[in-house]
């Protein structure tokens, strides 16, 4: 059995039409018109346990809307979601102590107290038992480097700093999911890659369900094999990241390092292929051909090109996964 | 349930030791709320002595000392909620509007629980040495007599009121969840709490029927005090201010409770 099920779940928010001016006020308090906003829109999906899952899509789009329901902080409008056996939102108290969750945006530790009190408040709080917290939190210490950061307040913390101690936080109650909301955000390419790495030792060595939201589609491409797309509260696209890319007609091109000088025109005849291609001189010696994947696969357009002319180098360029989700974003299919 | 109480109660102590730690770090901050929270005491009891400086005068029937043991005892129940109850002015703001809520609904623990231990105003306990003060120059004065009962009854009378004041004001900060608002109702209920810092005697039929069963802020000092005064009239009221202060936070908690289930979060 899945370890997260979701089946049609919706939330609705209600936004009250706010009246402009004094007047407006005044009708406000007694009358108040509502607009309905489908943020989450009878999306269904399953996970199972030790899947890595990037959950991605637009800004509004109603990532954080099912993230929130998945950990419990917002009840569904409707809909069926079950995490291990539970309902997060009815079965809170049980619940948390099976999840851990890390907001890019917003810290989970006490601002004002140094780390390591922030750990050992957490350990009251989850009932930690001492002997596997010791061991828990040496071991994440050691590989994320936190031994300077124990005892320093939240709040002087950098951005990266705080980040790899709020992760520690969350999973110091040996959690079996962990959820991510932008968990990189505002990171530089170290902190970014500490994190990423630190994430695929504990989804591999403890086998810890990761769910993780970002706007880094390298981040994805790195880690994840499955990828959920979400726009307007409807899931685009479920499936690994390939699937992904033959699900798109995308637009590739081979550029060819010529060995002699060439005549643009005298080529452009000879070479004739069916479908949507353009030849494109770059310089003297170089030559680009655009395709798309539908149509043409590159073995063909290379073998034609042998034909014709003298080929010193050739480099063929892959779609690359920003330009499949920007596609998806601006909601066009081809 | 026993053991989620002792848990509970182990948090709170872990929470407050750490709050303490903190505090430590703003000395200034403490110091100056110590002082301010002296100086407004010491202003109201200088009003009283000006309002009765004809000897003899009394208002409605009450004296001098009566008043004043009345306002004295106000100030310990009132204390004590100022002191573990401060974070319910910053539920609208802080946890609905801004979100912070989110992080408490993650924790296994009670909602209502957690957002008062992340605040706490130790100091305003302080003030109580003034209340006391104010009671012994009181009693004193009208030459009243106390014994262990009545002191053990004076704890367990302020505890009951802190719960008065909490429950009312949980149910006041919960109703951000439905109309998230910065301050809302808060502060003219503040201002509430001044009617029962004297005999509910002194105002008019409405005030008085108000205070006593719908925001029961006279069972706070009021009826305490006529207790320990031997007011005929009103000294069997006490009996009934445990079950007015259960009620109280009783509604104050479901109210909360129905109120997170509206909780709507921010966006991203």
């Amino acid at each position: 059995m899945a370890l997260i099920e979701v089946e049609k779940l919706n939330k609705v928010y209600k936004n009250f039409k706010r009246k402009e001016g004094l007047k407006g006020a005044l009708v406000n308090m007694i009358y108040r018109e509502y607009d309905e906003i489908r943020a989450v829109d009878d999306i269904s999906f399953s996970i199972n346990s030790g899947e890595l899952v990037g959950y991605i899509g637009p800004n509004g789009a109603g990532k954080s809307t099912t993230i929130k329901m998945l950990t419990g902080i917002l009840i569904p409008t409707s809909g069926r979601l079950v995490v291990n056996n539970l309902i997060p939102y009815k079965q809170r108290y049980e619940y948390t102590k099976q999840i851990g969750v890390v907001f890019g945006q917003r810290t989970q530790l006490w601002w004002d107290i140094p780390v390591i009190e922030s750990f050992k408040l957490l350990r009251k709080i989850y009932q930690i038992p001492k002997d596997h917290y010791e061991s828990r939190l040496s071991k994440f210490k050691n590989l994320l480097d936190l031994k300077p950061l124990l005892n320093i307040p939240v709040r002087k913390l950098s951005l990266g700093q705080r980040m790899r101690c709020d992760l520690v936080a969350s999973l110091l109650h040996n959690p079996d999911v962990l959820f991510l909301d932008e968990p990189t955000i505002g990171l530089d390419i170290i902190g970014k890659l500490s994190i990423r790495q630190f994430l695929e030792k504990i989804n591999n060595e403890l086998g810890i369900t990761i769910i993780l939201t970002t706007h880094d589609l390298k981040e994805i491409e790195a880690l994840c094999k499955r990828l959920i797309t979400i726009d307007h509260g409807k899931i685009l696209y479920d499936g690994d990241i390939d699937g992904l890319r033959s699900c798109y007609t995308l637009n590739r091109s081979i550029t060819f390092q010529l060995i002699k000088n060439f005549d643009f025109d005298n080529l452009e005849q000879k070479l004739k292929f069916d479908g949507n291609v353009t030849l494109e001189r770059l310089d003297q010696l170089r030559l680009k051909i655009n395709f798309s994947n539908e149509s043409l696969n590159p073995a063909k357009i290379i073998e034609n090109v042998i034909k014709e002319v003298e080929v010193h180098d050739i480099a063929i360029e892959e779609p690359s996964i920003e330009e499949i989700v920007g596609r998806i974003y601006s909601g066009k299919k081809n | 349930m026993l053991r989620q109480f002792i848990i509970h109660l182990d948090l709170g102590f872990a929470y407050l030791s750490q709050f303490m730690k903190t505090r430590m770090e703003y000395k200034a901050d403490l110091i100056l709320g110590l002082v301010t929270g002296l100086l407004f005491q010491l202003i109201t009891l200088v009003f009283i002595d000006v309002l009765f400086a004809k000897q003899g005068l009394t208002i409605n029937f009450w004296t001098k000392g009566q008043i004043l043991f009345i306002y004295g005892f106000s100030i310990f129940p009132l204390n004590l909620f100022f002191a573990f109850f401060p974070n319910l002015y910053n539920v609208g703001s802080v946890y609905i509007i801004e979100g912070n809520f989110d992080r408490i609904l993650l924790r296994p623990l009670n909602s209502l629980f957690q957002v008062l231990l992340e605040k706490v105003d130790i100091e305003s306990l302080i003030g109580m040495l003034v209340g006391g003060a104010i009671v012994c120059y009181a009693s004193a004065q009208l030459n009243l007599e106390w014994t262990i009962i009545k002191v053990v009854t004076f704890a367990g009378m302020v505890i009951c009121g802190m719960f008065i004041y909490g429950g009312v004001f949980t149910a006041v900060a919960s109703f951000s969840f439905w109309w998230p608002d910065r301050v809302g109702l808060m502060a003219p209920l503040f201002n509430m709490i001044t009617f029962g810092k004297y005999p509910v005697t002194i105002y008019n039929r409405f005030l008085q029927y108000i205070l006593m069963w719908i925001i029961p802020f006279a069972f706070v000092a009021f009826f305490p005090s006529a207790y320990f005064l031997d007011n005929v009239q009103f000294r069997t009221y006490i009996a009934l201010i445990p079950v007015v202060a259960f009620c109280s936070m009783s509604a104050g908690m479901i109210i909360w409770n129905l109120g997170t289930r509206h909780y709507e979060s921010t966006g991203s």
